[in-house]
């Protein structure tokens, strides 16, 4: 707190005379020659000494209401975390720094951020005082001078802001912030003041060089920084936050539904219309009215016309950030996924074969025409080549693969393959904790479940999984009532934990080899190990986990990249080093792609793209892939720093800068509020008045005749 | 009662004038003016009995109604109506002479005043009176007479009697009833400030000895209401209190309750031993205490 008047604190002095009077009151009572004096005694003595109380309090709240108006005319002011930096008078070197990078080309309802900094800058210039002397900085990624010197002339001042431009640059506070304590050192008054005008638009801030920055700061005069946010909470980030596909295998001609996830931060109800192009053509269009700070999802039925790639484009109405608009996603259309099962040694084909329950999930007619292609071979002797076509390794209580397959078998999980493994038998926990798993880079089982005569239940960890998602309820009810007794108990770290047992410990996992990942269930599919076999539920549940797994497309299986990234995708088999390979976006510009042939198996690679799009891949002028590249979610969003966050990144303990947000309507008066502090004197006088009120109520029970302290009060 | 009774009865007025014996003359005889259709008239004398006419005496006092049934002369004898002594006590104690505000009466000036008229109206029914003033002790006493010198002999007494010393009411009428053998009317002025239980005792004795007893108990208004609108000392005119500062608003309202608790404690106390309590303070009339008298005088005839 400090005072604007503060000669005026010495009438703090006139807080002694209701003491005075109080006392000279005291002395001034008339005597009374009274002969029933012992009437008077008993009841004078019970009187004593609540009135005596009575009496102090009235004399304190006399003295306070004295003081609380004196101090109100003395004109208090609270200053927030600046109290060393304001000091003096005769005026201050200003200046003023405004952002002209690109941000502030975001247009608003009345032109754009930019011209709303001008015009706050010219609120700040009529607010300053006639003693201040004034300069201009322009920022973006450097700062630029308008004057060479501080100039007094507020008119030179505000043509000088009315003919800025804004830029196309990069913001760079730091640089801002520097060029504006460089030109301090022209000022001439001892009182520095900066004001940074601009949308505070977040950028990426390296502690580091922040670090060095605020040493480069440290033993400076202190500043003043006042902060001048323009309208950035006035923003609403509007966007698309997903695109889920369907998780099942998706087939020609049948019908499925692709989600689509819009949110806003926004404070209230929002309408936005949204569409859904599927290769090229829009083919549904709604309104969505999305909550205050929420999501809102849409799901588009979708036939799926052919076998192949299929791009699809969720878009909003072009806003002011286009980048956010779109977001594309690659639809994998196949008859069948292969998948490989290996089968380990002593694992035989009949009633016993753990793979029986798998195979009948993944091929229930026994047809082979279901939407997985199931191919069984030994683990031990299966040919690694066959690898490079399939998306989805199936793999159960494994004992032996050998050194070159479990190397291979790595090199494809590590590429982006995929591995769904069942271990439930104890006979294989050495095999399995001491080569395979520590070849992955992941923990062992954890403990067997020993006791034949105790079994347990499988509860869902991760019900929004895509897995696992919209499976809960029905899964809950049959899963449930399962039960197992051959069994590991995975450590809780291990990977994601999807599903659990009852008592405890995780049941199923999902972990990331490289860029591929697998799914451990730590038990056994088998009728010997328990009736979760023959649960309705098991079937789909090892459905949905390969189904999961086939068409998420990690490593060199997927379709879908961000910008800047490298684009890369299996050749097909039929092109040799000679066909001619090329990427060509929806607008018909082509980048040339170059065919890896030392990649097993061989891939068609280019360098990466700058804008976001469906792409396709062609070889000898046929299409054979699409792909989609995305903007990444939270770089595209646009964040502000707040004054506070603004001042505890560029500011530490030592830094010779202190911030101060300029909040308020209007510049000017949060201008004054900022240098001269919050006023108190309206607070004071309020207080003052109640005690007032107070000190009536008590003088009426003390006594208001002959009082002389109350009359001088008064 | 005529205007200039009514006038010369208030205690306010009477005041002024500075002839105690003025005042007393004023006062009974206004009084009596205003009284003329009342009950207490012709009250001097009273027949006796008839006796026989001695020769030589005066013819005045022959009841020829007698001589015209009976021829013999007979002399009609009328004595005086009683012999009834009236004692007035009046408290000169320091109390009594204080008045809580100037320019007031005081209780010492309205007690004399009303000594002064009592013994003017005693005397004028050829009662003898006599007078005691005390303080913690008797300080004068005038022996009972029905002379007419004996009024300028009180009232003398009275014009100098001033404020004395502290109050012992209780041992001072006991004393006094120790001393006064003959029955008679007792009439104590005072404000009996004093232990109420001893007052009593005291006034009890008189009874003791078949005396009548009157009592006029003055107070100041301001002693009964404590009406003051200013924070004050209280100081004890008797010295017996230490000083007592206080705001009068606050202790008012159980200081009255006190005080009439008091008064009603004498009055009731009083009753039960047939002795007349007359409650009076310095504002009230005279002619209230003095009807007081003239009604216990009319059951003692």
């Amino acid at each position: 707190m400090q005072f604007l008047n503060p000669m005026i604190l010495f009438g703090l002095a006139a807080a002694a005379v209701p003491l005075v009077l109080h006392f000279l009151s005291r002395r001034n009572v008339v005597d009374i020659r009274f002969a029933p004096m012992r009437f008077l005694l008993p009841t004078q003595e019970r009187q004593m000494k609540r009135m005596s109380l009575r009496r102090l309090l009235l004399l304190l709240i006399r003295m306070a209401i004295v003081a609380l108006v004196v101090m109100a005319v003395a004109r208090p002011t609270l200053r927030a975390g600046l109290p060393q930096v304001i000091s003096g008078s005769g005026g201050a070197s200003v200046v003023l720094l405004i952002d002209e990078s690109a941000s502030m080309q975001a247009q608003i309802t009345s032109g754009t951020v930019f011209d709303l900094a001008l015009a706050e800058a010219l609120g700040i210039v009529d607010a300053l005082d006639a003693g201040d002397e004034i300069a201009v900085l322009g920022f973006a990624s450097g700062a630029r001078a308008l004057f060479s010197e501080f100039i007094g002339n507020r008119d030179l001042v505000r043509a000088s802001i009315n003919g800025m431009q804004c830029t196309s640059e990069a913001t760079n506070y730091q640089a801002a912030l520097d060029a504006a304590r460089e030109f301090l050192t022209r000022g001439t008054k001892a009182r520095q003041e900066i004001y940074l005008i601009g949308d505070l638009q977040r950028t990426d801030v390296d502690s580091t060089a922040i670090a060095r920055w605020q040493e480069r700061q440290a033993g400076a005069s202190p500043v003043a920084v006042y902060l001048r946010p323009v309208e950035p909470e006035a923003f609403v980030n509007r966007e698309l936050a997903a695109v889920e596909r369907p998780v099942a295998l998706l087939r020609a001609g049948e019908t499925t539904e692709l989600d689509v996830d819009v949110a806003q931060d926004g404070r209230s109800e929002q309408a936005v219309p949204v569409f859904l192009d599927v290769a090229g053509v829009t083919i549904a269009e709604t309104e969505l009215v999305l909550p205050p700070m929420g999501t809102r999802r849409q799901s588009f039925p979708l036939t799926l016309p052919e076998t192949g790639d299929l791009g699809t484009t969720a878009r909003m109405r072009p806003d002011r950030y286009p980048l956010d608009d779109a977001m594309h996603a690659v639809l994998a259309v196949s008859d069948q996924v292969p998948v490989l099962m290996l089968r380990g040694i002593g694992q035989l084909p009949g009633e016993g074969d753990p793979l029986l329950f798998l195979l009948a999930a993944l091929d229930p007619e026994n047809s082979g025409t279901g939407r997985f292609a199931p191919r069984v071979e030994m683990a031990a002797r299966f040919d690694l080549a066959i690898l490079a076509s399939t998306p989805v390794v199936m793999m159960v209580n494994p004992n032996e693969l050998g050194a070159a397959r479990r190397a291979g078998l790595t090199d494809y999980l590590e590429e982006g393959g995929t591995l769904l493994l069942f271990v439930g038998d104890p006979r294989v926990q050495r095999y399995v904790d001491g080569s395979l798993l520590p070849a992955w880079d992941l923990p062992g089982l954890g403990s067997f479940r020993e006791n034949a005569q105790t079994r347990d239940r499988l509860e869902i960890l991760a019900p929004q999984h895509p897995a696992l998602k919209d499976f809960e309820a029905e899964a809950r009810a049959t899963l449930g009532e399962a039960s197992l007794y051959n069994f590991y108990r995975l450590d809780d770290e291990f990977g994601t934990p999807l599903m659990a047992w009852a008592d405890g410990g995780v049941a199923v996992t999902e972990a990331q080899v490289g860029e591929g990942r697998v799914i451990l269930c730590a038990f056994d599919p088998a009728a010997t190990s328990g009736d979760l076999v023959y649960s309705p539920m098991f079937l789909p549940l090892v459905q949905r986990l390969t189904g999961y797994l086939a068409t998420a497309g990690w490593g060199r299986f997927g379709r879908e990249f961000s910008v800047g990234e490298r684009l890369s995708v299996e050749a097909p088999d039929d092109v040799s080093s000679e066909s001619a390979f090329a990427l060509v976006a929806g607008d018909g510009r082509r980048w040339p792609a170059t065919l890896d042939a030392s990649a097993q198996p061989a891939r068609v690679r280019v360098e990466a793209v700058a804008r976001a799009g469906l792409y396709d891949f062609e070889a000898d002028g046929r299409r054979f892939a699409t792909i989609a590249v995305n903007v990444d979610r939270a770089e595209s969003r646009r964040e502000w720093f707040t004054p506070e966050r603004f001042g505890e990144v560029y500011a530490d303990e030592d830094s010779p800068l202190r911030f101060l947000g300029l909040q308020g309507e209007n510049v000017g008066e949060a201008l004054r509020t900022a240098r001269e502090g919050r006023p108190l004197h309206p607070l004071l006088l309020w207080m003052a008045g109640i005690l007032m009120v107070i000190e009536s109520f008590i003088a009426r029970r003390v006594g208001s005749s002959g009082d002389g302290a109350r009359e001088a009060v008064s | 009662m005529t205007d200039q009774g009514i006038r010369m009865l208030d205690p306010e007025v009477v005041s002024r004038i500075g002839s105690i014996d003025l005042i007393a003359r004023s006062l009974v005889e206004g009084f009596l003016v205003g009284l003329h259709r009342s009950p207490y008239h012709g009250f001097s004398v009273e027949f006796a009995e008839y006796r026989q006419y001695l020769p030589g005496e005066s013819v005045q006092n022959v009841d020829w109604r007698v001589y015209g049934r009976t021829d013999r002369h007979y002399v009609k004898v009328f004595h005086e109506e009683t012999n009834l002594h009236g004692r007035i006590l009046l408290d000169i104690s320091a109390s009594m002479a204080t008045t809580p505000e100037e320019g007031r009466v005081s209780k010492l000036h309205y007690g004399k005043l009303l000594a002064a008229a009592l013994s003017y109206l005693l005397l004028k029914q050829n009662d003898a009176v006599a007078l005691a003033t005390f303080d913690d002790r008797p300080r004068t006493i005038v022996q009972p007479r029905s002379s007419r010198r004996q009024l300028n002999h009180l009232l003398n007494v009275l014009q100098q009697a001033e404020g004395g010393a502290k109050t012992d009411v209780g041992h001072v009428l006991d004393r006094i009833a120790e001393m006064t053998w003959r029955r008679g009317l007792i009439i104590v002025i005072s404000d009996l400030i004093d232990d109420p239980e001893r007052v009593l005792t005291g006034l009890k004795h008189f009874r003791h000895r078949q005396h009548e007893v009157l009592v006029f108990h003055v107070l100041d208004p301001r002693e009964i209401d404590l009406e003051f609108s200013s924070e004050a000392r209280f100081v004890d005119p008797e010295g017996d209190i230490d000083p007592i500062r206080t705001q009068p608003w606050h202790v008012r309202e159980s200081y009255r309750a006190g005080i009439e608790e008091w008064r009603e404690t004498l009055a009731r106390e009083c009753g039960q031993h047939r002795i007349d309590y007359v409650p009076l303070h310095t504002g009230t009339p005279f002619d209230v205490a003095l009807l007081a008298y003239l009604n216990k005088r009319a059951r003692l005839r």
